[in-house]
């Protein structure tokens, strides 16, 4: 009897056995993308500061008009270029146009800013926004001790990744994050889609 | 030297530098290059001519060796697990190892696959190449933080071609193994004449 239950229980293992490293490698990716969320190294840095809404970080800065200023005390959608960037930039840049063009108009309370990492003069930012033909609630900036990437806290609490190439250049997070009047951070999309990023962010607000 | 020997070999060098920066510097010979030259120096490393053994604990194994190698490549293919490849040299050595098993456990039980489970498998894996070479191709948003939109659209090109080649060769093999079946059918008939009525 207790031969046939060990025989049993050996039997069970053998054919359980095989499948333990495919159900490891399940259990891997559920924790390496949060939950299957995170699927690339943007995202991941977008959700690794914790749940929304969270605190956002009170990012100061020159604008385009050569004012300092910094964020705060009203619903503001800021996202994050640099002006040399050969393209990824330009495409964000655009389908943000296309969102503040979907939501300037209705939503007075809501602020457009798009921030410069790099060094850039704020004087090429402000002939990059005119560029653009930003309306006046979309502002141009310059981060405050700039350039920042990397581990620069401000930018990783916001959940924005700015990474270095060797060329250079910068591989950077091209999300639209939203700030509440309270200074938390409640939204962040991706503006690859402008009329399904301009819903989310309505959605948002209410 | 037996050829066992030599896929080892030939693995342990793709790994290994110089070869592996080499590799990991351009999207295109990373993803499309080096992972799949593991998966398959794995599976030849491992391969087994004959299904020794038939019974369903060996198909049951065959088909977690199936699941397991699936998994390892989603996970591989991960635009986070590139990432994270390319930064962390220990990262990008253990999932070359896991590469590498993963072929060599398949190749030891593909014999057991039965027809069913390694056509399910090449849909599902054509089906992969299909999406993620479209996605790669057309996004104009950066996936992997350490590569540039160029190379990762250039990857998604790639990527579509050589899911189209897949698709081509599993269509063949597909036929040559109904033609194999249609030939073998008459034949089967006309050695024992009687098998029909006697069911």
């Amino acid at each position: 009897m207790e031969g046939a239950t060990k025989g049993r229980i050996l039997s069970v293992t053998r054919s359980v056995l095989p499948w333990i490293p495919a159900l490891l490698w399940v259990v891997i990716a559920f924790h390496w993308t949060h939950g299957f969320r995170a699927f690339t190294t943007f995202s991941a840095a977008a959700t690794a500061p914790g749940e929304l809404p969270r605190p956002a970080p009170r990012l100061s800065f020159v604008d385009h008009r050569g004012r300092h200023a910094s964020l705060g005390g009203r619903w503001t959608l800021v996202s994050f270029f640099y002006l040399r960037c050969p393209g990824v930039c330009h495409m964000a840049l655009g389908k943000k146009r296309e969102v503040v063009s979907l939501l300037a108009e209705e939503n007075d309370d809501l602020a457009f800013v798009s921030l410069s990492f790099d060094d850039d003069p704020p004087d090429q930012v402000a002939s990059l926004r005119e560029a653009l033909s930003a309306p006046q609630s979309w502002r141009f900036g310059v981060l405050d001790g700039g350039p920042r990437f990397g581990d620069d806290p401000q930018l990783e609490q916001i959940g924005a990744l700015v990474v270095r190439r060797p060329d250079g250049g910068y591989n950077h997070s091209t999300y639209l994050y939203l700030i509440d009047p309270a200074q938390r951070l409640v939204k962040v999309v991706p503006p690859d889609d402008p009329a399904r990023a301009a819903r989310e962010i309505r959605l948002a607000m209410r | 030297m037996t050829p066992r020997f030599v896929t080892l070999a030939l693995a342990l060098i793709v790994a290994a530098p110089p070869l592996d920066p080499w590799f990991d510097e351009v999207m295109l010979r990373n993803v499309l290059g080096q992972q799949p030259l593991l998966v398959v120096l794995g599976f030849l490393t491992g391969w087994r001519r004959d299904a020794t053994f038939s019974s369903s604990r060996a198909r049951s194994r065959a088909l977690a060796a199936l699941f397991n190698l699936t998994a390892t490549l989603i996970f591989a293919m991960l635009p986070r697990t590139v990432d994270l490849t390319v930064s962390s040299g220990l990262a990008d050595q253990v999932l070359h190892a896991c590469l590498f098993v993963g072929g060599a456990a398949l190749g030891r039980s593909f014999p057991d696959l039965g027809f069913a489970a390694r056509g399910a498998a090449g849909i599902l894996g054509v089906s992969m190449l299909f999406a993620l070479g479209t996605y790669y191709a057309s996004s104009e948003i950066l996936s992997c933080s350490v590569y540039t939109l160029e190379l990762q659209q250039e990857v998604g090109r790639r990527m579509l071609v050589v899911a189209t080649s897949v698709l081509v060769l599993l269509l063949v093999a597909l036929g040559r193994t109904l033609a194999r079946a249609h030939r073998q059918a008459p034949t089967e008939a006309r050695a024992d004449p009687g098998a029909r009525s006697a069911h």
